[in-house]
């Protein structure tokens, strides 16, 4: 009798704990910067990504930490407008391009080309300024500390964050963060050589929105599909679909849609980010003409040089394109990291696979 | 921000050496995206430092590390692969190799015995040689092995499916739009003016 009471009150146990998992797990997944509340540093972010190695931070990374997920904050919840700046350095050159934007909370950011009189761009999801999911990832990938002396950006004042990579302890960002109100005004990419290959900062800032745009038509928040679930994610690949937890060296897998048959996966390590977009079919070759074709690691692709580097190649019955704010080096792992290109000869198959093994053995190649 | 006219001027240069501090800076990159003859001022700066630091940057002959590590360990020379050919051994030799100082015998180490591990004799020594090449050969042969596998593991060769054109534009503001903070606010993406600079 005892024994049936002990059967029932485990059965009750594992029903109870299913039905937690359930509510509580989809959430934690898909990790929604959207409902974040100031807690987001719980957030489980990776759709499965590595797992996250145990990381003692010390005051200073704590006291960085604290101002970047401030910064979030206020790109969030702040109104702004102003004049920024973005530059892209690169093998295939520098790119820049000057917006104004707006940021109205709850309704998002809207960019123009400076001296326009229409928006060209949105983000509807008010994620403009520091996302909280990549900076959750960057903690695993970078020590962060504060630098003593207050810098200058926009007229402001602002505290200088610096993020150097974990292990070999280069510098490769820097954070400029308004000391009134915590709002990110510059930030600076550099690659392991210790070049800048991404700028972005404030030329002009007002604390305000005295005239606000109208919103252009492509705003709509139909504009994007919504995360998957990793048990989503999990069908399309048991379907055939390549997703990759990381790519590039140590990239991880932080969102996932699928719309229209393109199934949209986002890459980062809490700085640089990769967006590889893959659909099921040949590639045009009209789609790519004026692009420059090029070997990347054995494999055949194609690239045109703008503000993030755009990469297109096609193979094994899919047509996959990169779209990367990232150093060179990690695109064509990125690339690696995905089957092959269609019209690839057996030699650079065969170059391409070493270069795939020395990969495994060197995630900076 | 500059000398004269509101351009940028003599500071191209101090912008391509990234001594100019963050306030000017910031004003000069903007500048620069509007103004096409500052562009070009930025472009031939970043043009000259590169030419200057490739020319400033001289590769190694192809094995010279290898051959210099091997100075400072007499018993891994190999008299194929010195550095300057023997006297004679070719009518294009040259004059002697005088200068080149030759291997130290090996200083005697007390209480060790002469012919020991400090005084290799000849034949363990090629026997060594001719065992290390073997292991060269073998891992490079199993290397291109697996290489092999991993190309013949990467999919079939033939194309497949509906003819695709991605829509690259489209991809770059939902990249944008996604990755949020991550670029540094620049969703404004397909608009950017491009500078022809090799690096």
């Amino acid at each position: 009798m005892s024994g049936a009471i002990r059967l029932s009150r485990m059965v009750v146990l594992a029903v109870g704990a299913g039905a937690l998992g359930g509510v509580a797990l989809p959430a934690l997944v898909a990790g929604d910067p959207r409902a974040d509340t100031g807690d987001t540093r719980s957030v489980v972010l990776s759709l499965g990504a590595l797992p996250a190695p145990a990381i003692r931070t010390t005051t200073s990374e704590r006291q960085a930490l604290d101002l970047l997920w401030k910064a979030a904050r206020a790109g969030r919840d702040r109104a702004y407008s102003g004049t920024q700046y973005v530059s892209s350095w690169s093998t295939a050159g520098t790119s820049s391009l000057v917006v104004d934007l707006q940021h109205v909370p709850g309704k998002g950011v809207l960019v123009r080309r400076a001296g326009a009189t229409t928006p060209t761009a949105a983000d509807t999801t008010g994620a403009a300024a520091l996302d909280p999911r990549p900076l959750a990832v960057l903690e695993k990938h970078y020590s962060v500390t504060v630098a003593a002396q207050l810098g200058q950006c926009a007229g402001r004042t602002a505290h200088v964050v610096e993020a150097r990579r974990r292990g070999d302890s280069a510098l490769a960002g820097r954070f400029w963060l308004d000391s009134e109100t915590g709002l990110l005004l510059r930030r600076e990419l550099y690659d392991p050589a210790g070049r800048a290959v991404r700028a972005a900062a404030f030329v002009d800032l007002q604390m305000t929105v005295s005239h606000p745009w109208a919103a252009p038509p492509q705003a709509a928040p139909a504009g994007g599909a919504a995360t998957m679930s990793t048990r989503e994610l999990e069908g399309l690949r048991r379907a055939g679909w390549s997703a990759p937890a990381v790519v590039g060296g140590g990239l991880e897998l932080f969102d996932a849609r699928h719309r229209s048959g393109v199934l949209h996966l986002s890459y980062t390590d809490g700085l640089f980010a990769v967006s590889v977009f893959s659909q099921r079919g040949h590639l045009n070759p009209e789609s790519v003409k004026g692009w420059q074709r090029v070997k990347m690691n054995g494999t055949s692709v194609w690239t045109r040089p703008g503000l993030s580097q755009r990469v297109v190649w096609a193979g094994d019955g899919w047509v996959r394109t990169v779209v990367a704010d990232a150093p060179g080096p990690v695109v064509s792992a990125t690339v690696m990291a995905f089957p092959a290109s269609a019209d690839e000869s057996f030699p650079d198959r065969v170059q391409r696979g070493l270069h795939r093994m020395a990969s495994w053995l060197d995630p900076t190649q | 921000m500059s000398a004269r006219d509101g351009h940028i001027g003599e500071l191209a240069a101090a912008l391509v050496d990234g001594a100019l501090d963050g306030n000017t800076r910031d004003q000069a990159l903007a500048h620069i995206t509007g103004c096409t003859d500052c562009r070009s001022a930025v472009d031939q700066q970043r043009y000259i430092k590169d030419r200057l630091r490739r020319l400033s940057d001289p590769s190694p002959p192809p094995g010279l590390t290898d051959r210099l590590r091997a100075i400072g360990n007499p018993s891994d020379i190999d008299v194929s692969r010195t550095l300057v050919p023997a006297a004679g051994s070719s009518p294009a030799a040259g004059p002697p190799p005088t200068s080149m100082p030759k291997p130290h015998p090996p200083v005697p180490v007390a209480g060790r015995r002469p012919g020991g591990t400090s005084r290799p004799s000849a034949a363990p020594a090629r026997s060594h040689r001719r065992s290390r090449r073997l292991r060269r050969v073998t891992g490079g042969v199993g290397v291109v092995a697996l290489g092999v596998a991993a190309a013949l593991t990467l999919g079939p060769l033939r194309a497949q499916g509906p003819a695709v054109s991605p829509p690259v534009g489209a991809y770059e503001v939902e990249h944008a739009r996604t990755t949020g903070g991550v670029p540094g606010t620049d969703p404004g993406a397909g608009a950017a003016v491009t500078v022809s600079v090799n690096r």
